[in-house]
């Protein structure tokens, strides 16, 4: 029994000088900052052969288009009395983040004037380079809304590109 | 008597000789060779950090998948007073404070209210960069984000 208690003294003894022998010190760095609000938009899907869909800035290419070709992919072609008319859908989703906004206005414009005979629409309503089309003024954050695409080709407009751009633009409510 | 003794506490107080007698002898005290300081240098030029206050500036979100986030290096230096290098200690560190409005990682480890290891083998004498992670989810509303962070160092 006495041997027992002895060999538990020893171990106490070597415990303490461990930590006798360890330094410490201890100090504390305060981090600030600020969070913003902020918005995204993207450009989930399109029609034509797209390249950066996902991020906000997709590309569409169509290839050649002509009124008694076939459609661009994601297209369908109507052809009419004196022009045609190639029609797609563009989804655009907005996502918010420290905001308590509830809805957003989406806008369209084009990025130049289209050529003479070309008419761009979204949603219906004719786009152009020098006022934006509201698409929406209660879009749903987070979900992808989907609105209708459709280039109108005068069959009196010259054989040339297209190329164009629409920027969209999602304000906060 | 009581105010004769009165008068000398005082002056044995404001006497020149006895402060400098005081001074001489805390100067002598010995010092600890193994005593350690801990202390933090801004790594990636933020003129807004001092040595205990890093300011990460403003925080948006800029992946779709996340909150906004901000990433600061700190670089952490682990000394002797007495300027001895050599051996190695833990650091960890913790949460002091937060307003519970960011997560705050570092080096990819998430902070809470108790310690935990950030590097078990800290070389003495030199500072290691460390990587400081704020991230906001996209659920809380714009404004100040604060945290304190504890960092505790015990030589191995």
């Amino acid at each position: 029994m006495k041997k027992m208690l002895m060999g538990g003294l020893v171990l106490v003894v070597m415990a303490g000088t461990n930590a006798a022998n360890a330094a410490t010190s201890s100090g504390t760095l305060t981090v600030t900052g600020t969070v913003a609000s902020s918005i995204s938009l993207t450009v989930e899907s399109a029609g034509g052969t797209t390249s950066g869909t996902g991020t906000a800035a997709a590309t569409s290419a169509l290839g050649s288009i002509s009124k008694y070709g076939s459609a661009p992919t994601g297209f369908t072609l109507a052809r009419g009395a004196s022009n045609w008319t190639i029609s797609s859908t563009v989804g655009v989703n907005v996502d918010k983040a420290n905001l308590t906004s509830s809805d957003y206005t989406l806008t369209a414009q084009l990025g130049s004037a289209p050529a003479t005979g070309i008419v761009w629409k979204l949603n219906g309503s004719t786009l152009s380079d020098s006022a934006a089309t509201t698409l929406t003024s209660t879009g749903t954050y987070s979900s992808t809304g989907s609105y209708s695409w459709d280039i109108v080709v005068a069959d009196s407009a010259a054989a040339a590109a297209i190329d164009n751009s629409i920027n969209f633009s999602a304000t906060s409510n | 008597m009581r105010s004769i003794a009165a008068v000398v506490l005082v002056i044995a107080l404001l006497s020149p000789e006895v402060n400098a007698a005081t001074r001489r002898r805390a100067a002598s005290a010995p010092i600890d060779p193994d005593a350690i300081t801990i202390s933090f240098t801004p790594a990636d030029g933020m003129r807004t950090t001092t040595r205990t206050a890093l300011d990460v500036g403003t925080l948006a979100r800029r992946e779709r998948a996340r909150g906004a986030r901000v990433v600061r290096n700190v670089a952490v230096g682990i000394d002797r007073i007495s300027g001895i290098t050599g051996g190695t200690a833990t650091l960890r560190a913790l949460l002091q404070y937060s307003d519970g409005r960011a997560t705050v990682r570092v080096n990819g480890i998430t902070l809470g209210a108790a310690p935990v290891v950030i590097d078990a083998h800290a070389p003495i004498g030199s500072a290691i960069v460390h990587r400081i992670d704020i991230e906001v989810p996209p659920t809380v509303p714009a404004g100040e984000v604060a945290s304190a962070i504890r960092w505790e160092v015990t030589t191995n």
